[in-house]
């Protein structure tokens, strides 16, 4: 929740640098039309509905002006009984007919939203590696949450309100201009100012909206971040000065409140006067005529209804404004965000006319890097023309410090990034000629993160549920992981909880690999991270992982000495370069860049527990 | 009143003991903004019922007995103006009447809500952990600031022009009404008598369904950026499916939640459409017959008419405010209780504690010892098992200690102990040969410093996360930021020191984030220091360079060094172990 309202913030600050939205610009709204398929019945029925309910209303108006003007002077008792019954009849219509109207809008376009965000969860999942590393995380959050909020308000119940009140007001002036167009020529113009005076004032609501928003977002994550930092509070007794910033920031907020409130004090009660306007005009009209006796009573009476429901599309104008300036600017920001280019389009400038496209089978699981270059931002190399061989089979470590190239050369197998040069084959075939799902389907990950789910422990083990009972039970006996389920008193079938909450850092670990073993991966990559977990289930994971390693080509970013121990062979990385390779044994007699690792972990006395 | 700062008055406990209280402090505002909502009132009256005079007028059939001989001597032309002037006025006025709510009521609705949210950290910050973790959760809190403060601060305004417009509106639109015909407006009102009744019972079940659907958005808000932040993973384990799948049936459940509350919105259209209909029904089929049998004129027929739709408003609104009134002191109810929970005392500054400590010579030379327990145990609230043997230590000024021990051996919580921030526990604890009670708050935070295992940052620039509450020049802080290894990275930003950290920022790595922690500790030169496996995610080289700084530098200061693995410990003069049976 916090983090939401820090991106709300900060996306609010882009928007303040970039161009204004402008009211006119309609287009950005285009691509909801993409998404509104299978709704267009529903929404162009609901529209019908509406209109015909805008019509009736006007009926109304229009016979209550009959009814005073000429059959209640002239004491007509039949017309007098017909014509109330069609009145009362035209309002009762006119109510349910609106209500319905509004009820179906508002279902199909809730629809429409749901079809968008699904549109935008799907386009996230095609969105490349790269995408993700150069944009704030913030910032694609936002476009899913809160922008697509903004559009929502609007469809599911600004617009609603917008189209009933623009009927009702189109109804109104179409029924005025057929009885007298003159007097209603001079009614529509009387209109005017209040529709300039709302348009003048556009954007310094936009700006005031934005700046409450921007400063109850700041109340927010500053709430927020020190509710999560209370112990860093405590520890360097910030108590005090948390609360100067928060109540600054609290403060901030009630001084723009105040400005807002000053500014809608003067323009609301202004806007409802300047909508008065018609009725101001219609009655100078009525007050000429009956000077000169010309004035029709029926039409008159008739008028003044028909100006309280034109009135009414500009007072929801008004009111709406700003939900309508949020939208625009949201489906901007959506419609912009929606360009990116996909996975597909990066990977196809690479894979060139590759026809080959291998996506069924078992690899065996060599690796070859041949002359690699990697750059991920074009200019700067992470890479620099590595080159090795991994048999099947073969157990690799992979040492070096932070930001040597370890982690790029594990993302390069798996396809996240494209590569500038050099050539990458697993079991002799360029990547490029794989399909990436089942390139990546091919490799199993073992790392600190575990994806975890809401569901059953069978459902975590097996997502696409294509495994027997047998299969999984014989995998979850082989990790050990069954020993631990029935320790916790737990089944195949019993439940975890969000994120696996209900389970230790341990624990979750070894689901993900008996997960990969139902998996049977070619090729393991392990990020064996300095995880905090009891001796116990330590020494079950070892085993586990001991036992999924069998058979298959394991590549190990390697933090322990006793890690490197199983390793057939050691690569060294510094800056980007592959500096040393070979044996445990013969890189600690004569490895010097490995031998500089070893000793800043240890000292030389600690080899047992030292850090690489 | 300084910013930050509440006046400290004592806080009712009740809720309606607090309305009461800020209502009478601000009585003033509350009695202008109640004529005002009057005034108004009356102008809106007044406007429709000059609609119907004009009717009149033109029907030649105005009752001259309203304007009390006035309109006697008037020629038609003199009459017309007169009616129209007291329109296009009340109109006019109108406006002026709703800027004076307004900048009146609607202004003091802000002040009681930041009033609420000042108070909220004012407490807050002072809750007992144990209080945070179990009953005011985040969630909890995030809860009351935003939804309970806007639901309670309607109650000092909003609820209250309702109120007064409703009590108004309605006595007044009747007095007209019975001054046109007595038994129509009676029989009007009476067709719509339910409306309050609906209204307050759709209000009610569409509050509560608003709240469910914003709280399946949270969910589903909190999925999305789970699902974005996973992005890496999902590519590499092949999930994306799985979260899609997921992601689509909450967005699902959102929109239906979301449907239902919005129908609940729209069904407010039927029912108060029914009770106009009803009495609209009322008001043709007898208003009608009267004006036929000369009872009303025409014009008074249209003024009803009018005056019936304003009636619809109070009786409308009355429903309203009884459920805001309602929602409104629940709210208020709940932030109270936040407000009255008992606070953690060893945090306040309270008369008895004191603020004095030897200067750094005195320690040096003084034969008592920086920290001193004896047989310090803490019991499992649940099992009331041990969690480490009784401990027993003594720390001289400039001693370093090296604690060690497996996961789940309460290293951490023995730091937490011995710097005086956990209290719960067995045996004693002394800082300077006294009791960590003995201290104010502020001036142990002052002298022990704590850097814990996880490394948290606020979202502000890499200085204001060093600064804080202190300044220090930017030649210290990169003195700071070398001792910590960091200086290098941070050099590398193009904003160096302003670089701005947080999702909208840069990704700091774990290790750098310890490294920054540490840093900041650095910075207060505390002279007691806990390292609580601080720099657990540094890579070795750099973690080497990290010991040999602190050593150095921190001659005079006390260190306590906790860390699962003995290479950490190599400048430790002592090491004790919380390995069961080990010592």
């Amino acid at each position: 929740m916090h983090t939401t309202n820090d991106y709300i913030l900060a996306d609010e600050q882009d928007s303040k640098r970039g161009r204004r939205y402008q009211l006119s610009d309609f287009r950005s709204f285009l691509f909801i039309y993409k998404y509104s398929k299978g709704q267009r019945k529903g929404l162009v029925f609901s529209l019908a509905v509406l209109f015909f309910a805008s019509m009736i209303g006007v009926l109304g108006a229009y016979l209550t002006g009959e009814l005073a003007g000429k059959y209640l002077i002239n004491h007509d008792y039949s017309k007098i009984i017909q014509c109330i019954s069609m009145i009362l009849l035209a309002e009762l219509v006119a109510i349910f007919a609106q209500w319905f109207g509004r009820y179906q809008l508002t279902f199909y376009s809730s629809n429409v939203l749901y079809q968008v965000r699904q549109g935008l969860l799907d386009y996230i999942q095609e969105l490349p590696m790269g995408f993700y590393d150069r944009q704030p995380q913030g910032r694609i959050v936002t476009r899913i949450t809160h922008d697509v909020e903004n559009l929502e308000e609007f469809f599911t119940n600004s617009l609603g309100r917008i189209i009933n009140a623009a009927f009702i007001g189109v109804s109104a002036s179409l029924a005025m201009l057929i009885s007298s167009p003159l007097i209603a020529l001079a009614i529509i113009f009387s209109i005017i100012p209040s529709f300039i005076f709302i348009s003048a004032t556009r954007h310094y609501i936009r700006s005031l909206n934005r700046d409450m928003s921007r400063h109850s977002s700041v109340i927010n994550s500053k709430l927020s971040e020190f509710i999560s930092g209370i112990d860093v509070i405590r520890s360097l007794g910030l108590e005090n000065w948390s609360q100067r910033e928060y109540g600054t920031a609290v403060n901030n907020q009630l001084a723009t409140m105040m400005t807002a409130n000053r500014y809608y004090a003067i323009t609301r009660p202004f806007v409802a006067f300047l909508c008065g306007m018609p009725l101001v005009i219609l009655v100078l009209i009525g007050g000429y005529q009956h000077l000169y006796g010309i004035l029709n009573i029926a039409l008159f009476v008739a008028f003044v209804r028909y100006c309280e429901k034109f009135i009414g599309p500009v007072q929801v104008l008004a009111w709406e404004i700003h939900v309508i300036q949020k939208a625009f600017a949201a489906a901007e920001r959506i419609s912009a965000f929606l360009t990116h280019s996909t996975e597909d389009k990066i990977f196809a400038e690479d894979e060139g006319a590759s026809v080959l496209q291998k996506n069924t089978g078992r690899i065996s699981g060599k690796i070859q890097f041949e002359n690699v270059d990697m750059s991920y931002d074009g200019k700067e190399n992470v890479l620099h023309s590595v080159n090795f061989t991994i048999s099947p089979g073969d157990v690799i470590g992979l040492v070096g410090r932070t930001g040597c190239g370890k982690t790029t050369t594990i993302s390069l197998i798996s396809r996240l990034y494209p590569f500038q040069s050099g050539n990458i084959l697993v079991d002799d075939i360029p990547v490029q000629q794989y399909q990436r799902n089942f390139l990546r389907s091919q490799i199993g990950q073992i790392g600190q993160d575990v994806v975890i789910f809401k569901g059953s422990v069978r459902d975590n083990l097996d997502f696409g549920q294509i495994k027997s009972s047998k299969e999984i039970l014989r995998a979850v006996e082989m990790t050990g992981l069954a020993a631990i389920l029935k320790k916790n008193d737990m089944t195949l079938e019993s439940e975890i909880l969000e994120g696996g909450s209900n389970l230790s850092v341990g624990e979750r670990q070894l689901l993900s690999i008996t997960r990969i073993l139902l998996k049977d991966p070619a090729i393991l990559i392990m990020d064996e991270a300095t995880a905090n977990i009891d001796p116990y289930l330590e020494s079950i994971i070892h085993q586990a992982v001991k036992k999924i390693m069998h058979g298959r080509t394991c590549l190990i970013i390697a933090h322990r000495l006793d890690t490197l121990r199983d390793c057939d062979t050691i690569f060294v990385f510094e800056a980007g370069r592959l500096v040393e390779q070979g044996k445990l044994n013969h890189l600690m007699l004569h490895g010097e860049k490995f031998g500089h690792l070893i000793k800043a972990g240890s000292e030389g006395s600690l080899m047992e527990d030292g850090k690489l | 009143m300084s910013k930050g700062e509440v006046e400290n008055q004592i806080l009712p406990r009740t809720a309606f003991a607090y309305w009461k209280q800020y209502i009478c402090q601000y009585w003033w505002v509350y009695f202008v903004g109640t004529v005002t909502v009057l005034f108004t009132n009356l102008m809106q009256v007044l406007s429709t019922r000059s609609v119907g005079w004009i009717v009149d007028y033109f029907t030649d059939t105005l009752n001259k007995e309203y304007f009390v001989g006035a309109l006697k001597n008037f020629s038609s032309g003199q009459t017309f103006v007169l009616v129209f002037s007291i329109f296009i006025g009340a109109r006019i006025f109108l406006a002026v009447g709703r800027y004076g709510w307004r900048i009146t009521m609607a202004r003091q609705t802000h002040i009681a809500a930041n009033r609420l949210r000042l108070l909220l950290w004012k407490h807050v910050r002072f809750l007992p952990k144990s209080a945070l973790d179990s009953t005011y959760t985040r969630g909890h809190l995030m809860n009351a600031a935003n939804s309970d403060v806007s639901t309670a601060m309607s109650i000092f305004g909003f609820v209250l022009v309702g109120l007064v417009d409703i009590i108004f509106l309605g006595i007044i639109t009747m007095v007209a009404m019975m001054f046109i015909d007595v038994s129509l407006s009676i029989y009007c009102l009476l067709a719509m008598i339910y409306l309050p009744f609906i209204v307050k019972r759709l209000a009610d079940k569409e509050g509560k369904q608003y709240n469910i659907a914003q709280d399946e958005l949270s969910e589903l808000d909190d999925l999305s950026s789970q699902y974005i932040s996973t992005m890496r993973l999902q590519k590499l384990t092949q999930t994306g499916q799985v979260w899609l799948q997921r992601l689509y049936a909450r967005a699902e459940k959102y929109r239906s939640e979301r449907f239902k509350a919005h129908a609940i919105s729209l069904s407010f259209m039927p029912s108060m459409g029914s009770a106009a209909f009803l009495s609209l029904a009322v008001l043709y089929i007898l208003g009608t017959r009267a004006v036929i049998q000369h009872e009303i004129s025409i014009g008074d027929f249209i003024a009803l008419l009018g005056l019936v739709s304003l009636l619809q408003d109070p009786l409308m609104g009355l429903g309203f405010v009884v459920s805001d009134w309602k929602r409104g002191m629940n709210s208020l109810a709940r932030l109270l209780e936040i407000y009255h929970a008992p606070l953690d005392q060893s945090l306040l500054t309270s008369e008895g504690g004191t603020d004095e400590l030897p200067g750094d010579k005195q320690v040096m030379d003084s034969p008592l010892p920086v920290l001193d327990c004896q047989s310090l145990s803490v019991q499992f609230s649940l099992t009331s098992k041990l969690l480490f043997e009784p401990l027993s230590l003594s720390l001289k000024a400039g001693e370093r200690l090296g604690v060690m021990g497996a996961v789940g051996t309460g290293k951490s919580t023995l730091v937490n102990i011995l710097s005086g921030l956990n209290r719960q526990h067995h045996g004693q604890v002394l800082f300077h040969g006294q009791a960590f009670s003995h201290y104010q708050h502020p001036i142990l935070r002052k002298k022990i410093g704590v850097v814990a295992q996880k490394p948290f940052l606020f979202a502000s620039s890499i200085r204001d996360n060093l600064c804080l509450d202190s300044t220090f020049s930017d030649d210290e802080l990169w003195h700071f930021l070398e001792l910590a290894q960091i200086h290098e990275d941070i050099n590398k930003f193009p904003l160096k020191l302003d670089t701005s950290l947080g999702e909208w920022g840069i990704n700091l790595s774990g290790g750098q984030k310890q490294r920054l922690t540490l840093a900041r500790t650095l910075a207060r030169m505390p002279e007691l220091l806990f390292l609580d496996d601080c720099i657990s995610a540094v890579d070795t080289i750099t973690e080497e360079r990290i010991l040999r700084n602190l050593d150095r530098e921190l001659k005079h200061s006390t260190l306590v060094w906790v860390a699962h693995r003995e290479s950490t410990l190599k400048y430790c003069h002592n090491v004790i172990s919380l390995d069961k049976g080990s010592e």
